[in-house]
C-alpha cells in the first residue's frame, strides 16, 4: 500500500460560473490528492473542469466564477482560506503554474531575465542580493537547457518552444512543492512538444515538486504522468495509475475513451462516444454520464454516484462497482 | 487515369516582390494528382510552416500558383472559363479546421446549407431542398429537428463540425480538402467525424486531401501521404510505409516525437539538440537541402543542392541523399504512380 | 468555450413569432443598455416637446414681428419674446425639430456615403482602397468649418433639407475609416471563404457576409454623424449661414449674440436654446458611449464563450 502522506488534498471543491442563464456548476465536488514528487495528470474534454479546477488551486479564475465550496490543502494549509495577500505569496513559492499558450504569459515589453528577476524580488524569501538571485536563475535556465543569452531576450525573440520553457524556468524558481502544468505544449508542434515535456520531466525528477499536468491528449499522459484522474461533466470520475487506466479502465466513459484512441496498429477502426457532453446548466438526474454510458442501469438516472476506492489505489464514481471497496 | 484535380510543380512564395526582401517560399514545387476513377484518400501532414494550408487553399482555388498549375479535368484553374468554374467550385469543397469561425454568427446555421442548394441550384423547391439539407444532416450522423434554427454559438463544436461536413456532402462532390477537420474537436467525437469521412470516400465515391499535423490520424485514414517540410515534399507513399518504417530524418523526428497513448512506449529514437534551429527562417543564400541544418546525418553534398526524390520502393520516395542509391524520380511521376497505385 | 449541449427548440418558426422574437430583443437591448435608452429618452422628449407643442402654439408666432418685443416669460408667452418680436416659444417648437432633422438627415447622408465607400475600399484591396482612404484621410484633416463657410457663402438660398446634405456630404470619411477597418478584417474572416466556396459573388459576399456584422458599427458611426451635423450646423447658424427663413436653433443664438441678449439680461432668448443644446448632446453623448462597447471589442469585458 503506498504511503499517503499527501503533499496536495484537495476536498469537494465545487466552483460555479455565474451566466445570464443561470449558474454552471463547472467544477462539482472534485476531490483528489497529490503525493510529495508524484505526477498527476487530469484528464477531460471541453466542459470536463479540468481547466477550471487546475486554475481554483491557484485562485486564478475569472470574476464570473466563484469558488462556492471545498477545501485545498497545501502541506496542511487550505490555499482557500488565505487572504489575498497570503495567497499572493503562495503563489510561484509554494505553487505555482505554466499556463497554456506561453505567448501571452511573457510580457511582451520586458526582457526574459527582467521577468525572471521580478518574480524573485515579488516573493523575496529570507534576503538574496542581485549575484545570488542571478546564480538562481542560472541554474534554474540550465535546467531547462536555455542559454543564458535568453536572459537579454524580449519574448517575441524567442520560438515557442523556448518561451514555453521560460515559462517553466519561472515555475520551478522558487521551488515550489506543486507545479500545475495547464496544456503546456497545446500550442507547440510536436516536435517542440516532445522536448518540451522532456524538459519538464527531467526538471521535475532533478528538484522533486509535484505535477499535475492539465490536458485532454491522452497521448501525452501516457508518456508522462505517473496517475491519472478523468473528468467528466464537472467531476471526477476515475482515478488511477497510468498504466491501470489503460490496460483496464474502469469507468465505462475511461473505457470508451481508451477505445476511441487512434493507433498506429490498426487502420479505419473508429469507435466514437456517441451522444453530447453533458449540458452543465441543466444537468441530467444521477449520473452525469448515464445518457451516453451503454452500460447504464436503472438506478444510473436516479442516484448519483461517488468516489470511491475500490481497489488499492483505484477510485470510480459509478453504480457498477456498489458495494466493492478496497 | 484521369487526372481529377491536379497540382504540377506549384510553387507559391509570399511577400518580396520586386526587392526579393523578407519573401518566404511557402508552397516549394509540389505535384500531387487525385485520380477521377480510383477515389483515394491522401494526407498532407506537416508542422507549422510546412505549406500544408497554403497547398491546400492552392488546391481550393482560393490563392494563384506563383509558378506551376492547378488543373480541373486538365483545365487549369486560372485559364479556364466560367462555367467550367462554377463546376470546379461545386465538384471540389472543403471542410476547415474551426468549427465556429466558419460560420457567420448573424445567421442561423441554416444558411450554411441553404446558400449552396440556392447558388447551385441543387433543388428545385423549398420542399425539395428542405429534403435535401434534411438527408445530408441525417448523413452527417446530426438530427435536422435539433441542428437547424438554431445559432452557431448555440451548438456544440462537433455539431459544427458535422455540419460542415453536411454542406460538404450537399454539394455531392468529387474531392472534399479537409484542413485539420479534427483538430478542434473533442478526442470522443474525433472518431465519429473522420469514420464519417472515410465513409465518404466508401460509399460515395468522393476522394479526400487529409491536411493534418496530426500523423495518427492521417494514418488511420489515408492511404498515401505527404510529409512536407518548409514547403518541400520530405517523403512521400504509402502511409504504411512512411509513418511504420520512416526513411527521411525529418520523417523520423516526427514520429518519434508522437506521443504514443501506451505508458510503455515511450518516446522513442534520437530528438535533435538544435531546438533553435527549427524556428529560424532559412538562409537566402541556402542552396541545398532545407533540413540539412537541423539533419544529425547531414553530410557535405546536402549543402549545395535540395536533393531529388530517390524511389526506395515502388510506392515510396524519399527527398535524401542518404538514399541516392536509389532511382531518382520526379514529383510528377510518382505523384501519378500513387494515384494508379 | 462550448460546454454546452443544445439548448430545446422554443419557438416554432413562423412570421409572427419571429416578430415577437425581434421585439423582445430590441426590448432586451434597452432593459440592457440603461445609458442608451436614458439618451434615447432625452432626445425623444425633446423631440415630443417640438411634435406636441406644435399643436398648441400659432406657427406665425415664429415670425418676426409677430408679437411684442422683449417681453420676459409670462402665461400668455411661456418663453417670452425676443427682440425681434417672436414668440419664444413657437420658436422653439418649430427650431427643435429643424434641428433634429438636419441631424438626422446630415448623419445618414454622412453615414451611408462613408459606408459605401468603406466598404468598396476594404474589400477591393489593393489601388482603389489606397485612393480611397487617402482621400478620406485628407478630408478629415481639412477643417470641414471652413468648407462649410465658403460653401454657404456662395449658396444663395439655404433650405434645411440642402444645409443637412452638405454637412453629410463632409461628414463621410470618419465613418468611412471605421467600416473600412472592420470590412477589411472580415473579409478574411474564415465563414467568408466559406460563402465564396458556396459560390456567393463578391456583390453578395460584401452585402450578406459583411454588412451583417457591420450593424454595430454603422449604428455608432450614425450617432457620431448626427452629434457631427447638429453642431456642424448650428455652428454655422450661430454665425449667421444656414436657413434664414425657417426658426433654427442655431440662428435664435445667433440673434440673441447679435442683439446683445446676454447684456440685456434677456435669458429667456438664449436660455432655452442653450439647454436643448445641451439636452441633445447630452443624450447623443450617452448613446455613443453605450454603443462603443459594441462597436469597440477592446472594451468587451470577457463573460466567456
Amino acid at each position: 500500500m503506498a504511503t499517503d502522506t499527501r503533499v496536495l488534498d484537495v476536498r469537494d471543491l465545487r466552483v460555479s460560473y455565474h451566466t445570464p442563464s443561470g449558474p454552471v456548476r463547472a467544477v462539482n465536488g472534485v476531490s483528489f490528492f497529490l503525493r510529495p514528487g508524484e505526477r498527476l495528470g487530469l484528464v477531460g474534454e471541453s466542459g470536463s473542469g479540468k481547466t477550471t479546477t487546475a486554475l481554483s488551486l491557484m485562485r486564478l479564475l475569472q470574476e464570473s466564477a466563484v469558488i462556492e465550496g471545498g477545501e485545498v490543502l497545501l502541506d496542511g494549509v487550505d490555499l482557500l482560506q488565505l487572504s489575498e495577500e497570503g495567497m499572493r505569496q503562495a503563489r510561484f513559492a509554494d505553487i505555482s503554474l505554466i499556463p497554456q499558450g506561453a505567448m501571452n504569459s511573457l510580457n511582451p515589453m520586458l526582457k526574459v531575465g527582467a521577468q525572471l528577476r521580478d518574480t524573485i524580488r515579488a516573493h523575496r524569501r529570507g534576503s538574496s542580493s542581485r549575484a545570488a538571485t542571478d546564480v538562481r536563475i542560472q541554474d534554474v535556465l540550465d535546467s531547462v537547457e536555455l542559454e543564458a543569452r535568453v536572459m537579454d531576450s524580449y519574448p517575441h525573440e524567442l520560438s515557442g518552444g523556448m518561451k514555453q520553457r521560460i515559462c517553466i524556468a519561472m515555475a520551478i524558481l522558487l521551488s515550489p512543492k506543486v507545479i500545475i502544468a495547464d496544456e503546456p505544449t497545446s500550442a507547440l508542434d510536436v516536435v517542440v512538444q516532445r522536448q518540451v515535456m522532456e524538459t519538464l520531466r527531467r526538471v521535475q525528477e532533478l528538484l522533486g515538486p509535484a505535477v499535475i499536468l492539465v490536458g485532454h491528449d491522452m497521448g501525452l499522459m501516457a508518456q508522462f504522468v505517473d496517475r491519472i484522474g478523468v473528468m467528466y461533466g464537472g467531476k471526477l470520475v476515475e482515478v488511477g495509475p497510468v498504466r491501470g487506466i489503460f490496460k483496464d479502465p474502469l469507468h465505462p466513459y475511461t473505457q470508451l475513451l481508451i477505445q476511441s484512441l487512434p493507433n498506429l496498429r490498426t487502420k479505419e477502426d473508429f469507435r466514437g462516444i456517441p451522444g453530447l457532453t453533458p449540458s452543465l446548466l441543466a444537468p441530467p438526474p444521477g449520473c452525469m454520464f448515464h445518457p451516453r454510458c451503454p452500460q447504464a442501469m436503472p438506478r444510473c438516472s436516479v442516484d448519483v454516484p461517488v468516489l470511491e476506492e475500490i481497489k488499492p489505489d483505484r477510485w470510480v464514481m459509478c453504480h457498477l462497482y456498489d458495494g466493492v471497496s478496497a | 487515369m484521369t487526372s481529377l484535380l491536379e497540382a504540377q510543380n506549384v510553387t507559391r512564395v509570399f511577400g518580396g516582390g520586386l526587392l526579393q526582401k523578407g519573401h518566404t517560399v511557402a508552397v516549394d514545387g509540389v505535384s500531387l494528382i487525385i485520380d477521377e476513377d480510383r477515389p483515394s484518400i491522401t494526407a498532407i501532414a506537416g508542422e507549422s510552416g510546412s505549406g500544408k494550408t497554403t497547398l491546400a487553399r492552392l488546391l481550393l482555388g482560393v490563392i494563384q500558383p506563383t509558378s506551376g498549375s492547378i488543373l480541373y479535368r486538365g483545365d487549369s484553374l486560372t485559364t479556364m472559363d466560367g462555367r467550367t468554374r462554377k463546376t470546379f467550385r461545386r465538384q471540389v469543397q472543403a471542410i476547415f479546421q474551426d468549427p465556429y469561425e466558419a460560420y457567420n454568427p448573424v445567421y442561423k446555421v441554416d444558411q450554411t446549407l441553404t446558400t449552396p442548394v440556392r447558388k447551385f441550384r441543387l433543388a428545385h423547391s423549398r420542399e425539395e431542398a428542405q429534403q435535401l439539407i434534411e438527408a445530408s444532416l441525417r448523413m452527417a450522423g446530426l438530427r435536422p429537428e435539433e441542428t437547424l434554427g438554431r445559432y452557431p454559438h448555440q451548438l456544440s463544436g462537433g455539431q459544427r463540425q458535422r455540419i460542415m461536413v453536411a454542406r460538404a456532402l450537399l454539394l455531392n462532390p468529387r474531392v472534399i480538402l479537409a484542413d485539420e477537420p479534427v483538430s478542434m474537436v473533442d478526442a470522443s467525437l474525433r472518431a465519429t467525424i473522420l469514420e464519417s469521412l472515410v465513409k465518404l470516400k466508401r460509399e460515395l465515391g468522393i476522394s479526400l486531401v487529409y491536411i493534418t499535423h496530426d500523423l495518427t490520424t492521417a494514418y488511420q485514414v489515408s492511404q498515401n501521404i505527404y510529409i512536407l517540410y518548409r514547403g518541400s515534399v520530405a517523403e512521400l507513399g504509402s502511409v504504411e510505409k512512411v509513418i511504420n518504417d520512416p526513411k527521411h530524418p525529418y520523417t523520423r523526428l516526427l514520429v518519434n516525437s508522437i506521443p504514443l497513448p501506451d505508458p510503455d512506449l515511450h518516446w522513442g529514437g534520437e530528438i535533435e539538440t538544435k531546438a533553435s534551429a527549427a524556428a529560424a527562417p532559412l538562409p537566402k543564400t541556402m542552396q541545398g537541402c532545407k533540413f540539412a541544418n537541423r539533419c544529425p546525418y547531414v553530410m557535405a553534398e546536402c549543402h549545395e543542392a535540395p536533393p531529388p526524390l530517390y524511389l526506395t520502393e515502388d510506392d515510396r520516395a524519399v527527398a535524401c541523399y542518404l538514399h541516392k542509391s536509389s532511382v531518382p524520380v520526379s514529383g510528377k511521376e510518382m505523384a501519378e504512380s500513387l494515384a494508379t497505385a | 468555450m462550448t460546454t454546452t449541449a443544445a439548448l430545446p427548440r422554443t419557438t416554432p418558426l413562423n412570421a409572427a413569432s419571429s416578430l415577437r422574437g425581434a421585439l423582445n430583443r430590441v426590448l432586451t437591448f434597452f432593459q440592457e443598455n440603461r445609458l442608451f435608452t436614458a439618451g434615447v429618452v432625452l432626445l425623444l422628449a425633446l423631440f415630443l416637446f417640438g411634435l406636441i407643442g406644435s399643436f398648441l402654439i400659432i406657427p406665425k408666432g415664429s415670425d418676426m414681428g409677430a408679437v411684442p418685443l422683449n417681453l420676459g416669460p409670462s402665461a400668455k408667452y411661456p418663453l417670452g419674446t425676443d427682440g425681434l418680436g417672436r414668440d419664444m416659444m413657437a420658436v422653439m417648437v418649430i427650431g427643435i425639430p429643424n434641428t433634429f432633422k438636419i441631424g438626422f438627415l446630415a448623419g445618414a447622408v454622412g453615414v451611408l456615403i462613408g459606408t459605401l465607400i468603406g466598404l468598396f475600399a476594404g474589400y477591393y484591396k489593393g489601388v482603389m482602397n489606397a485612393i480611397f482612404s487617402s482621400f478620406a484621410d485628407i478630408m478629415l484633416v481639412i477643417p470641414t468649418l471652413a468648407i462649410l463657410i465658403t460653401v454657404s457663402a456662395y449658396v444663395r438660398v439655404v433650405t434645411v433639407e440642402l444645409m443637412a446634405v452638405i454637412v453629410g456630404l463632409l461628414a463621410w470619411p470618419l465613418s468611412a475609416r471605421v467600416i473600412r477597418s472592420q470590412t477589411l478584417s472580415l473579409r478574411d474572416r474564415l465563414f467568408v471563404q466559406v460563402a465564396k466556396l458556396s459560390g456567393e459573388n463578391d456583390f453578395e459576399i460584401i452585402t450578406r457576409q459583411i454588412l451583417p456584422n457591420l450593424t454595430a458599427y454603422i449604428a455608432a458611426s450614425f450617432v457620431g454623424a448626427v452629434s457631427g451635423g447638429i453642431l456642424a450646423s448650428v455652428g454655422l447658424e450661430v454665425l449667421g449661414l444656414g436657413p434664414q427663413n425657417v426658426p433654427t436653433i442655431g440662428r435664435t443664438l445667433f440673434y440673441a449674440f447679435k442683439y446683445t441678449a446676454l447684456f440685456r439680461g434677456m435669458w429667456w432668448w438664449w436660455g432655452p436654446p442653450v439647454v436643448t443644446l445641451a439636452i441633445i448632446f447630452t443624450g447623443l453623448f450617452w448613446m455613443s458611449i453605450s454603443l462603443d462597447k459594441y462597436a469597440n471589442p477592446r472594451l468587451k469585458s470577457s463573460q466567456g464563450a
